[in-house]
């Protein structure tokens, strides 16, 4: 059996990974050839809303819920790997994934490490809690990336077709219907940095439940931590500061999961964006 | 490599400054990775499982873990609970959630070389007779913060969700139906104010046919316990369930 936590070194990849009590299945310390990229990589919730389903009481309507992917609610029996690390594509990917099931939901929860220097961050997931109507759920999971290229000082940037510019304060941000978007986390002194780039696949978009595709924070011990919002409240902080070229960056990337029952019994869905890192080779 | 802060902008959502970059992501090398994930070995049912001519398990190493030993979450634990201010502010009934360690978000290395300061902690409690969660700092000097009087969300622990299905299984509304069946659950808050259990850590049970790697099991029985009261409310088939086995 595979314990919970450890270290892997992978190609020019050296990180611990764990799956913890509350945030999922993390990567932690992460760096690459030599230069660390991030403190940690998490998903500590991912909240559910559920259409309003004509056929059925009032007080048998679904509730939205908040799913914490956990250790103590691995899938444990039946045989299944429940925390799975394999050489895959001819040895030049690392697939670390934890499998578990909640309510009647079954969720994968992985990363893709590529040799190359990318991540491809992923949430699976199947399971219908009411397929007599047709009703649609959604899933949104919220990955917190703590990241620090070249041991911190970091500055975020954003580009799509038309425009290229960096933050200068905290806050949440919605992507609309830009094109060809990504962020970039860069060390403004080394250069080098980490794209953030959805998945291309990844096409739903924020709603009036989920209201944000991310959400730019500095750094505070206040908010690593578990969940802390109930089933109906959004992400949301009170404080919003300037940030600069210095600043220890969190970047939450919310992702948009959209599961209708008319899409058959063995509908897998997943989402998730993608890391790249960018190393300053001028 | 980049032309800074050409003009300021100021989107609806944030302030951000204008600049010329011409970085980009490798789309290429994305497109081809995204393609290859997108492609799941169908035969090998659930969890998904891409194709992949070569596929080897992988041995992590477990002595470079960078994490505290057990004995010191327990010693954070134990400090907690030796307050005597936290343990009256938790009342008579009331729970250990978890107790998490922080310190480590703090640390700086060059490549592999680590260092972690070796004490610092968040434990967190549920209290039941607040209704409320209290959380305690502790600090590298082991000095304790209490941040009492929480109404923040904390997700059922292992130890609720057993209690939970245990009732549930010996309701006798369903206990002929669900002892070979799975059961999932899930910490889900009553809306309705005027509920007796409103405000209460209600966790929902599903119970569904045991698990199947090909197949979307819908729950056939569920229940929903308050586990303020230790009380099962509710207890039945599934509302949109397809085909009634208490009719048969």
């Amino acid at each position: 059996m595979i314990n919970r936590n450890g270290n892997i070194t992978w190609g020019d990849w050296i990180f611990d990974y764990d799956v913890t009590d509350f945030e999922g299945l993390a990567l932690l310390h992460g760096s690459y050839k030599g230069i660390s990229i991030f403190h940690k990589l998490s998903l500590p919730v991912i909240r559910v809303e559920y259409d309003f389903d004509p056929q059925l009481d009032f007080k048998d309507q679904c509730q939205p819920v908040n799913d914490v992917i956990k250790w103590d609610q691995a899938w444990v029996d039946k045989g299944q790997d429940y925390l799975k690390l394999r050489e895959i594509r001819s040895g030049t990917v690392l697939e670390i994934g934890f499998y578990m099931v909640l309510g009647a939901y079954h969720l994968y929860q992985c990363y893709y490490v590529d040799k190359g220097g990318y991540i491809f961050v992923r949430l699976w997931s199947k399971g219908l809690s009411c397929p007599k109507s047709h009703k649609q759920h959604r899933h949104h999971p919220y990955w917190r990336f703590h990241i620090n290229v070249d041991g911190g000082g970091n500055r975020i940037n954003y580009t799509n077709d038309f425009f290229t510019g960096f933050y200068q304060t905290e806050g949440i941000g919605t992507i609309k219907n830009d094109i060809n978007h990504h962020w970039l986390i860069e060390n403004t002194h080394t250069g080098n940095g980490v794209f953030i780039k959805p998945n291309i696949t990844d096409n739903a978009r924020a709603d009036n439940f989920s209201k944000g595709d991310f959400y730019i924070r500095k750094y505070r011990t206040i908010e690593d931590r578990p969940w802390w919002r109930n089933e109906r409240d959004d992400i949301a902080f009170t404080r919003h500061d300037a940030i600069d070229n210095n600043t220890d960056v969190v970047f939450w990337y919310v992702g948009h999961l959209p599961h209708d029952a008319d899409e058959g019994e063995d509908h897998w869905h997943g989402v998730g964006p993608i890391l790249q890192v960018y190393l300053n080779e001028a | 490599m980049t032309n800074y802060t050409s003009k300021k902008v100021k989107s609806s959502e944030q302030a951000i400054s204008e600049f010329t970059d011409k970085r980009i992501p490798n789309l290429e090398q994305i497109k081809a990775t995204t393609h290859f994930l997108n492609q799941f070995d169908k035969e090998k049912g659930w969890p998904p499982i891409v194709y992949s001519k070569s596929s080897k398990l992988f041995i992590p190493q477990d002595s470079g873990f960078n994490t505290p030993d057990i004995k010191l979450f327990k010693e954070a634990t134990a400090s907690a609970l030796s307050n005597k201010k936290i343990v009256k502010i938790l009342g008579s009934h009331w729970i250990h959630v978890v107790t998490q360690h922080i310190s480590q978000m703090h640390y700086k290395y060059k490549g592999a070389t680590k260092q972690v300061k070796p004490f610092e902690f968040r434990v967190i409690f549920y209290s039941y007779s607040l209704k409320q969660a209290v959380e305690v700092f502790i600090d590298q000097k082991k000095k304790l913060t209490i941040n009492a009087n929480l109404e923040i969300y904390i997700t059922a622990t292992y130890e609720e969700v057993q209690l939970a299905i245990k009732l549930a299984k010996s309701d006798k509304r369903i206990s002929g139906y669900v002892s070979k069946l799975e059961a999932g659950a899930i910490l889900e808050s009553l809306t309705d104010k005027k509920h007796p259990s409103f405000g209460h850590r209600v966790i929902r049970i599903m119970f569904t046919k045991t698990y199947d790697k090909f197949k979307e099991l819908p729950p056939l029985f569920y229940a929903k316990v308050d586990m303020n009261e230790e009380k099962v409310l509710i207890a039945g088939e599934a509302p949109c369930i397809q085909k009634s086995i208490l009719k048969k």
